[in-house]
């Protein structure tokens, strides 16, 4: 969660007849904020009877072909003569 | 004054090795070197206050211990407190639901039915799967077939590892539309490609290389150290050897194994059922291999992080295990 900064959404006006809480309000970053869950992609799975299924990554590498050692770094956008893709 | 006891943080986790000790920051993902002597003062302070500690291990050099505990506080690696039963240390336990946790098939569409496969995985409530598609071998069409057989699965992520081949004959935007269908994959990697680079529109998901992965190239990559700092891997090495700890590989002629490296196999999908196999105790027998019972990993203060993708030997006299001696791991034990 990335924390951009402490603001407020409110106008002058509707602030003093708020508490002063709201003066103070943490803004984040929408993409980092977890149960947004931007950017994550669900699937279904009938056991679970689910139509939520998250896609997730493992703590560990799945197998002893770890994928970042096959990309020579710093890996660039496709060149312009590649395919769209 | 400052509360009478010191303590570290649940998720700062001190590790003792031979020569010297490693603070485990689980939360952060990074390690800190630190010496022997700063592991005694932290399980020192545990349960005694800071000026008991103070003067047991530095009566004369009160400057030498606050310096230390300096250090602690500096790294934002501890906190003062005068109630240390209210902080109890992290739980070490690890447990799964999954018999199986990754799976590792080596396809070639020709010698045994992915599909049956796949059924007796969900079976096993495997949760990772990835796909090795031999070089030149399997259509489009078959592995969308295959892809297609995913849904509805346990499977939290699928990862496939393809041939360039294998999409020629395809409009160029068939890989990131077999991605798209099949919400199961996580990453695809499409080797012996034509350009290198990063998918437009996937960039984290999917990603092209030159180099044809089956060859070398692996061989280089083997010996490069990998650590892996998290809860999840570090209370796993606790109890078990978190590579080979409830996986099961699957050759491209069916062989089922420890790992694709290994030449030796517990039976075939063609003949045998693979919950009767990966239930045997010799199948097993690598999953117990922690590295506190691995000779020469055991002494390492990063033996709790150390990623060790190796063959291991057990040796019934010790009760340990060891590396080969022509083995790359030996070369990372240094």
């Amino acid at each position: 969660m990335h924390v951009l900064d402490v603001s407020t959404l409110f106008e002058p006006e509707l602030l003093d007849r708020l508490p002063i809480n709201y003066r103070y309000m943490t803004r984040l970053e929408t993409s980092t904020f977890g149960e947004h869950f931007i950017g994550q992609r669900f699937s279904t799975s009938t056991a679970h009877y689910s139509r939520d299924f998250i896609t997730q990554g493992l703590y560990k590498p799945v197998s002893d072909w770890v994928y970042p050692d096959f990309l020579p770094p710093p890996l660039a956008p496709l060149p312009d003569d590649a395919p769209d893709i | 004054m400052n509360p009478n006891y010191f303590l570290l943080y649940a998720h700062n986790i001190p590790v003792r090795g031979k020569e010297r000790a490693a603070l485990y920051n689980l939360q952060a993902g990074h390690i800190l070197c630190i010496p022997l002597v700063l592991t005694d003062l932290i399980e020192a302070m545990r349960t005694a206050p800071v000026e008991t500690v103070r003067q047991q291990f530095a009566p004369t050099r009160p400057e030498l211990f606050d310096a230390y505990l300096n250090f602690l506080l500096r790294n934002d690696l501890g906190f003062y407190t005068d109630e240390p039963t209210l902080f109890p240390p992290l739980s070490l336990q690890w447990d799964t639901p999954h018999h199986i946790q990754t799976a590792v098939l080596d396809l070639d569409f020709d010698q045994y039915d992915p599909v049956a496969v796949l059924d007796q995985l969900d079976g096993l409530q495997c949760r990772h799967v990835e796909y090795r598609l031999q070089t030149g071998r399997g259509t489009a069409r078959q592995l969308e077939a295959l892809m297609e057989a995913n849904q509805g699965r346990g499977f939290r992520s699928v990862s496939l590892l393809i041939d360039y081949q294998t999409a020629l004959g395809q409009p160029p935007q068939w890989v990131h539309r077999l991605y798209e269908a099949c919400p199961k994959i996580e990453f695809m990697l499409v080797y012996n490609a034509p350009y290198a680079g990063k998918s437009r529109t996937h960039p984290a998901h999917i990603q092209f290389i030159q180099d044809d992965i089956r060859s070398a190239s692996y061989r280089a990559s083997a010996t490069r150290r990998r650590h892996i700092v998290n809860v999840g891997y570090f209370t796993e090495a606790q109890q078990f050897n978190p590579y080979y700890n409830r996986r099961v590989c699957i050759s491209q002629a069916g062989e089922i194994k420890n790992c694709l490296q290994h030449r030796r196999s517990f039976g075939s999908v063609l003949t045998d059922r693979i919950d009767a196999v990966v239930s045997r105790a010799d199948f097993r027998e690598l999953w117990l291999a922690s590295p506190d019972r691995v000779a020469g990993l055991r002494d390492s203060e990063l033996r709790y992080c150390l990623f060790m993708p190796h063959e291991l030997v057990a040796d019934p006299e010790t009760g340990l295990f060891r590396f080969p001696a022509s083995s790359p791991a030996c070369q990372l034990l240094v």
